[in-house]
């Protein structure tokens, strides 16, 4: 055996790894190498190294990381949506709110053309014709409810 | 009916559970050299992200991404090492340690810090080792397919890598509470 195989072996030993035979063949192999006798007796002795996952203890995973993973998979709508939200939702709702105050800020104006004035005092006439005939109607009742008697 | 799921979507459903086992890792690689561990795993993740159409399905999605944060961990450690040796710079220094360590009360133990400072003085390559094997738990056979070595050749490393590890704890006065 070599020393890599017999290294091998003591490994599958200390990780209870091998038969009552491939001890006892290690045993036997091991006296012609003294210095990888004392390697393998001084790891038996204190066999147990510590748990270095103790030491080594697990971290939650920060949140923005998470979604920054998730936006570059593509698989998290709202990683997505709210990565893109902020650019070009925020500039629209700024443009709308632009428009829409600069509309009501402008002034108010109106043309007038010939056939709206013509409509706004044929529409004054209609009203002043309509107030004169409940006036005379006031005034006159007999006038105008004698046709309705006959 | 079975639905077989994307790559992507592997990822996204484990990647809650994934990314504090594979930091772990990368914490344990940069342990005293001053590297953010918090940056190197977002920056393996990302890696992993462009390059999910190479995830064949063959291997475990954990040990994928592993192999990634290792070949991270250790070009970052080479560059380092690259980077100090232009400048008065040692290795590895006691005060980076207190910069890795958690504020767990547990973590704070003199025996927590003892077990730090011996793995950090390990040469990276048995430091390797040591990493997928006594932290992660990864099986022979998949340390084996990680770093392309046949698995007798990983096991008599593990041995030697456990040896020194145990040197460097004894040298330190490490006594195990069991």
């Amino acid at each position: 055996m070599t020393r890599e195989q017999l290294q091998a072996l003591m490994f599958d030993c200390l990780e209870h790894d091998c038969s009552p035979q491939q001890l006892q063949q290690l045993e036997q192999a091991l006296n012609a190498f003294p210095d990888l006798k004392a390697e393998w007796l001084a790891l038996q002795q204190d066999a147990a190294l510590p748990a270095l996952s103790e030491a080594f203890p697990l971290h939650a995973a920060p949140e923005e990381n998470i979604r920054e993973i998730r936006a570059a998979l593509g698989t998290d709508f709202t990683a997505v949506v709210i990565s893109w939200f902020p650019k070009y939702m925020a500039a629209a709702a700024a443009m709308m709110v632009v428009l829409a105050g600069a509309w009501l800020l402008s002034p108010q104006t109106f043309d007038f053309d010939e056939d709206h004035i013509t409509d706004w005092i044929y529409q004054q006439d209609e009203r002043q014709l309509f107030h004169q005939e409940q006036l005379l109607v006031s005034e006159f009742p007999f006038y105008f409810n004698q046709s309705d008697n006959d | 009916m079975s639905v077989q799921t994307s790559p992507q979507q592997q990822l996204d459903d484990q990647l809650e559970e994934l990314y504090p086992r594979i930091e772990r890792s990368v914490r344990a690689y940069t342990l005293g050299s001053g590297l953010d561990s918090q940056d190197l795993t977002q920056e393996v993740f990302l890696k992993a992200v462009r390059n999910i159409g190479s995830f064949g399905g063959d291997a475990a999605l954990y040990t994928w991404l592993f192999r990634i944060a290792r070949n991270t961990c250790i070009d970052a450690m080479r560059r380092l090492r690259t980077r100090r040796r232009y400048h008065t710079d040692t290795e590895m220094d006691e005060s980076r340690l207190d910069a890795d360590e958690d504020t767990d009360p547990v973590n704070s133990r003199e025996s927590v810090r003892m077990v730090q400072q011996a793995i950090a003085k390990l040469d990276l390559e048995y430091r390797d080792l040591i990493v997928m094997r006594e932290i992660e738990g990864l099986p022979v056979a998949d340390i084996a397919a990680i770093t392309g070595l046949k698995d007798g050749t990983v096991k008599s490393r593990l041995f030697r890598a456990r040896l020194m590890l145990k040197e460097l704890l004894t040298k330190a006065g490490y006594e195990h509470d069991t």
